[in-house]
């Protein structure tokens, strides 16, 4: 579906100004991949069409559907191995030693999308540390988009979704069956409090996270946007929390308050010392 | 909970041909008569166990042989009568795989047969089944069927 | 690495036989489950094999159950590529020794992200 430059322009304006995500060109492909879809749910004929209704759209609802369209993330479980495995072997272990007094760990996974990141990270938890159940686990995921946040808290695939990086034992362990679709027990759906919180605007009073995972969702914003969200999330942290990053992305000239952990190929950061 | 096998159908079909083969396909309310469009190829899997009955996949000759040809990677020309069976075989038991776990009883076992392809320029008709569902759908100009036939329980 | 890829569909053996190669491994394909356990030992050993469930002579259950059998091939990934998608059907593949499950319809990706949790991603 052909996208012409004006439509492109007004798209990515709407866009930028209700999620401070940034299509520059170069972007057109991801708008048509992932509003071709909305075209033809809303029966219209093409992308210039939509933005043609865009344009008159007085209620806001089209203009909120192109805005969930945009933000929302094709994902699939255990996305990217390497830091699943860092969390295990290194970073909770490490967490659950020096919080043993206190008893308490507090997670957030700040873009939660159709919530496989946030069941991953549920399901690698109760694996591999039944301890935790005894403790007071405060595990938030947020996504901008009220959609997501609401399939997420459903917890249900398609199985198209279940072949993406799910290992079968788990899914065997984790899911149950619901009609032609799989379903998350609602043990792991009682752990995650699902909210919706846009990361570019006010961020709730949350309590100081001790793991925070971010990956893959910074890319969507500017520079001085990117700048206040990595400030903000270290007002938001322990002091000896560790943040995930995508592993493509990086704090290097947004801020240098931030060290990279040396775990390979992972993202993972803290606060440094001093 | 009542399950809506034509829109189950549907969105399994859909999956399938995009996934496999990279086509689109669009459910239709137009109906697909084998009769009308020529010579039509037939793919059947039976299932067997705590739901009995069969799944049939309806395709014109002339999609069949392009499905065959994107499997295969040939050229249409040199798409042989045999991969054709192959192809739509295939897809036939992918449906009728999917389907089979929504239809089965958790408790108990169900078996997917081979499936078969023949040439049916007929509607086929199986005796002792009725039809639950039948979906058609459209890839550009071709119109193509899933069925799915339930054995009627014998009377005690 | 060495892949043996086992389908009676001789598309379905093309089709994926092409995934693994791209994914970098060496291929070699069986029709059913007896066709591959003869193929094990004339053509083995191979780092895993791609098993359908429903063929012609053995199933590809009864394939699972038998080379888990020999001790030979305890290294031997099993991921079964089905179109069996009821969760009993792959608790039993699990039980029997399958390491991994994919439902058909599968995709180049699904295919590889399984690899990459056995532990068999070339990169």
């Amino acid at each position: 579906m052909a996208l012409n430059p004006g439509d492109f322009e007004y798209i990515s304006k709407i866009v930028r100004g209700q999620s401070a995500i940034v299509l520059e060109k170069g972007k057109e492909y991801l708008v048509e991949a992932r509003l071709t879809p909305l075209v033809a749910s809303e029966n219209l004929g093409s992308i210039a069409e939509l933005a043609q209704q865009m344009r008159k759209d007085i209620s806001g609802k089209l203009i909120a559907k192109v805005v969930e369209a945009m933000t929302t993330n094709e994902t699939s479980f255990f996305r990217d191995i390497h830091p699943f495995e860092v969390l295990k072997n290194t970073v909770i272990p490490e967490l659950i030693q020096k919080r043993e007094s206190q008893k308490r760990l507090n997670i957030w996974c700040g873009a939660s999308s159709s919530g496989q990141e946030p069941y991953t990270l549920a399901m690698l938890i109760r694996e591999n540390f039944p301890q935790l159940k005894n403790w007071k686990l405060d595990f938030m995921a947020s996504d901008i988009s009220t959609e997501m946040q609401k399939r997420c808290q459903d917890g249900i695939y398609s199985q198209l979704e279940i072949n993406r990086g799910l290992p079968a034992m788990l899914m065997v362990k984790y899911f149950q069956r619901s009609g032609a679709q799989w379903q998350i027990k609602p043990e792991l759906r009682q752990m995650i409090n699902f909210k919706i919180l846009n990361l570019s605007g006010h961020w709730p009073l949350m309590p100081k996270m001790d793991l925070v995972m971010m990956r893959n969702v910074l890319i969507y914003f500017d520079v001085p946007t990117k700048k206040v969200i990595l400030q903000k999330i270290r007002e938001n942290m322990q002091p000896d929390g560790y943040v995930f990053l995508g592993a493509a992305e990086t704090t290097l000239n947004l801020d240098v308050k931030y060290e990279r952990m040396n775990f390979k190929q992972s993202g993972c950061y803290r606060i440094k010392e001093g | 909970m009542e399950i809506d096998f034509n829109l189950e159908i549907s969105q399994y079909t859909k999956d399938i041909w995009e996934q496999i083969l990279g086509l689109e396909v669009i459910p239709t309310t137009e109906d697909f008569s084998p009769t009308e469009k020529g010579t039509t190829l037939a793919g059947c899997v039976q299932i067997m166990g705590s739901w009995e009955g069969s799944v049939e996949l309806l395709c014109p000759a002339e999609l069949a042989k392009k499905v065959a040809s994107i499997m295969f990677g040939t050229n249409l020309d040199e798409t042989s009568e045999d991969d054709i069976k192959d192809a739509l075989g295939e897809l036939t038991n992918m449906t009728g795989g999917n389907i089979k776990s929504l239809v089965h009883d958790a408790d108990q076992e169900c078996f997917l047969s081979l499936p078969a392809v023949a040439v049916s320029d007929i509607q086929m008709h199986v005796p002792g089944t009725h039809e639950v569902a039948k979906a058609t759908f459209k890839h550009e100009n071709h119109l193509f069927a899933v069925r799915m036939l339930k054995k009627v329980e014998k009377k005690k | 690495m060495r892949a043996l890829v086992i389908d009676d569909s001789r598309a379905i053996r093309l089709i994926l036989g092409q995934v693994m190669k791209k994914l970098g491994f060496e291929v070699v394909d069986a029709g059913d489950g007896q066709q591959a356990l003869d193929k094990l030992k004339s053509d083995g050993p191979f780092d895993i094999a791609l098993v359908d469930w429903n063929m012609p002579v053995m199933n590809g259950y009864d394939f699972v159950v038998n080379a888990r059998k020999d001790p030979q091939y305890n290294d031997m990934r099993l991921m079964m590529v089905t179109t069996e998608t009821e969760m009993a059907q792959v608790v039993k593949a699990l039980e029997a020794g399958a390491n991994e499950y994919v439902m058909k319809p599968f995709t180049k990706e699904m295919i590889a992200e399984k690899l990459s949790l056995l532990g068999l991603s070339i990169e």
